[in-house]
C-alpha cells in the first residue's frame, strides 16, 4: 500500500468514547488517508483537518453553497455529508480546480464584473462554474438558473454575479470550439 | 454575562458554531445561560452532529439485520441530504447511521413492461438524466427538477425523498400520481409491496413497517399519447414546495378526457389524490378550461385534512394558491397528450 501523500494538518479530535472509523479518498489529486470519528463531517475534514480554507462553512444545511466541493465529477455540498460518505471518492475542492498561480479566466470575469464583495461565497460560486463548464452548459440554459440557485450571496445582488457567470460560460465555449478548429 | 439575543451569541461563537447555538438558544433565553460557558461548550464538542456509530452495510440484508439488532433511534443513510442537516442541527438523534449506498443491487434501474424500478441508493441527478426515464417517464425527471438543487441533487436519492415524506417534498407527490409502489425488505427476508397511497395516508410521515428498509421504488411509465404536468409555487427556486401538484391525462379520440390523475402536495403535510376532481373531468372536453379550474377548485377542496399553516405561508394561502397550481399543471398535461411514445419508450 503506497504510503498517503498527506500529512494531516492537526490531530484528529474526538469524544473518548466515539467510534472512529478508517478513511481512504484522493482530494485534489492527493491520497488522503487516514481515521476520522464517525460524525465528522467533510466539510470540518477538509478545512480543519486537510486545511483546505477555501470552502466556507455557513449554513450548515446545504442552503447556501459556500461549501461546495466536485465529488466524483459532481459538485455537492460538504456540509450535508459525513467525511466516510466519500470513503474512495476523488474530491476536488477550490484549491485544486483554479489555477495554481495568478487569476484563472474565470476568476479574471468575476473580478472584471465585479462579482464579488466580501469574497465569503465566492469560492462556492466557483466551484460552480467549473462544473458547469465541464459540462458545457450554454450560456442562455434555463440549467444555468438551476446551478446559481444553489448559491446565496448577502452582498452583490445577484445581477453581477449571473452576468459574470453567464460570460465564463460563453468564453469557454468559444475557447473549446476554437480548440476544435 | 447573559446573552442579549441569538444574533450576538452567533458572532460571538462564530458562524462555524452557529448550529449548536441555535439549538440551544431557547433555553438561552429563557433561563440565561452564561455566554462564556456556551462558548466552551461549543468549542469542546468541535462536531456538529452528536455522537453516533456508523457504518456501511454490505447488503440490503445485512441493513436490515443491523436495523434489527439496534435501537430505535437507528437510521438508515442513503444521500443523507436531510439527515445530515437533521443531524447537525441535532434536531434528531441517532445511535446508528446505516449507508446503504454501497449495498450491491441498490444502484440498479430496472424495467418491466409499464414499470421502472429505482433502487434506493440511485441519485436523482441520474435518475433526471437518464434517457430511459426522460423517454418513458418524463413526468418523474420534470418534477426532479424542482426538487432542491443541482448540487444537492447530485447526492440526494429518489427513494430517500418518498421515505423521508417531507410536507414540502416532490417526490411523494409524484409517487401518488403515478401509483408507485415501495419494494420493502424485512427481516428474515421478506419482501413486501406497499402502494405509495397506503404509504401516505396517515396526515403526515410516511407509515412503513417497523425495521424495514425501502430496497426500491416502482414507477408505472406513462402510456402511448398519455399528457402530464407538474407546477409548483415556491419561495425561491430550489426551496420546498408550498403547493406542487403532479397531473396526467388521457383523452380519447373526441378530445374528451378518459382519465385523468391529481396529486397534491405541500398544502397538507402528506400528498393526496384528489379523486374527486379526477371524477369530475372524466367525459369533459379537453378544449375548455373552465373544466379545469372547476376540477381545480374541487382539487384543493377535496383535501382529507386541514392545510398547512407555517411561517411561510398560512393554510388560506396554501388552498389558493393550490387550485393555480392544480389548474397549470392540468392545462400542461392536456398541452402534452400529443406526447408520443417514440417506439418502445424503454420497454426492452
Amino acid at each position: 500500500m503506497a504510503a498517503p501523500d498527506w500529512t494531516l494538518g492537526k490531530p484528529l479530535r474526538r469524544e473518548w468514547d466515539e467510534s472512529q472509523t478508517a478513511l481512504r479518498m484522493t482530494v485534489n489529486g492527493k491520497q488522503v488517508q487516514t481515521v476520522v470519528a464517525d460524525r465528522l463531517l467533510l466539510c470540518d475534514f477538509l478545512r480543519d483537518n486537510l486545511e483546505l480554507k477555501a470552502l466556507k462553512v455557513a449554513c450548515g444545511e446545504g442552503a447556501c453553497g459556500a461549501c461546495t466541493i466536485v465529488i466524483d465529477g459532481q459538485p455537492a455540498r460538504s456540509c450535508t455529508l459525513l467525511a466516510l460518505q466519500a470513503e474512495g471518492a476523488e474530491i476536488f475542492t477550490l484549491e485544486g480546480l483554479n489555477a495554481p498561480e495568478g487569476l484563472d479566466q474565470v476568476q479574471q470575469i468575476f473580478q472584471q464584473q465585479h462579482a464579488l464583495q466580501c469574497g465569503y461565497c465566492t469560492p462556492g460560486w466557483l466551484v460552480t462554474v467549473y462544473s458547469m463548464i465541464k459540462r458545457s452548459i450554454h450560456p442562455d440554459s434555463p440549467e444555468v438558473a438551476q446551478y446559481l440557485s444553489g448559491h446565496i450571496c448577502r452582498c452583490t445582488g445577484y445581477r453581477n454575479i449571473w452576468t459574470a457567470v453567464r460570460r465564463a460560460l460563453g468564453a469557454a465555449m468559444d475557447e473549446s470550439a476554437g480548440g476544435e478548429k | 454575562m447573559v446573552i442579549p439575543g441569538p444574533g450576538f451569541a452567533d458572532i460571538l461563537v462564530g458562524a462555524k458554531h452557529a448550529l449548536s447555538i441555535r439549538v440551544l438558544h431557547p433555553n438561552v433565553l429563557k433561563d440565561g445561560f452564561e455566554c462564556a460557558s456556551l462558548v466552551h461548550l461549543s468549542s469542546e464538542l468541535q462536531m456538529k452532529p452528536s455522537i453516533f456509530k456508523y457504518v456501511r452495510a454490505e447488503t440490503a440484508d445485512h441493513a436490515v439485520e443491523l436495523l434489527a439488532g439496534a435501537d430505535s433511534s437507528a437510521r438508515i443513510l442513503a444521500g443523507g441530504q436531510s439527515l445530515i442537516p437533521a443531524l447537525s442541527a441535532r434536531s434528531i438523534k441517532a445511535s446508528l447511521l446505516l449507508d446503504i449506498m454501497r449495498c450491491p443491487g441498490l444502484d440498479e434501474v430496472s424495467h418491466a413492461p409499464g414499470e421502472i424500478t429505482i433502487g434506493a441508493a440511485c441519485r436523482q441527478s441520474r435518475i433526471e438524466f437518464s434517457p430511459v426515464i426522460q423517454g418513458s417517464i418524463p413526468l418523474l425527471c420534470e418534477t426532479l427538477s424542482w426538487v432542491a438543487m443541482p448540487q444537492v441533487r447530485s447526492r440526494g436519492t429518489v427513494v430517500g425523498c418518498l421515505a423521508q415524506a417531507n410536507p414540502g417534498g416532490e417526490m411523494p407527490v409524484v409517487a401518488l400520481a403515478l401509483d408507485a409502489e415501495f419494494n420493502i425488505l424485512l427481516r428474515g427476508d421478506v419482501r413486501q409491496r406497499m402502494p405509495a397511497g397506503d404509504v401516505y395516508a396517515a396526515e403526515a410521515g410516511a407509515r412503513l413497517p417497523a425495521q424495514s428498509l425501502i430496497v426500491s421504488a416502482s414507477f408505472r411509465t406513462l402510456t402511448a399519447g398519455e399528457g402530464w404536468g407538474f407546477s409548483e409555487v415556491q419561495l425561491r427556486q430550489g426551496h420546498f414546495a408550498l403547493v406542487c401538484c403532479a397531473a396526467t391525462l388521457q383523452l380519447d379520440e373526441d378530445g374528451l378526457i378518459r382519465s385523468a390523475r391529481i396529486a397534491l402536495g405541500g398544502i397538507t403535510a402528506n400528498p393526496y389524490r384528489a379523486q374527486l376532481a379526477e371524477k369530475a373531468l372524466i367525459g369533459e372536453s379537453a378544449d375548455n378550461d373552465s373544466h379545469f379550474r372547476e376540477a381545480a377548485r374541487l382539487a384543493s377542496e377535496e383535501r382529507p385534512w386541514p392545510a398547512r399553516s407555517d411561517l411561510h405561508a398560512t393554510g388560506s394561502f396554501r388552498s389558493k394558491t393550490a387550485v393555480a397550481a392544480v389548474a397549470r399543471a392540468l392545462m400542461d398535461a392536456r398541452n402534452k397528450c400529443s406526447w408520443k411514445t417514440g417506439g418502445n419508450h424503454g420497454r426492452s
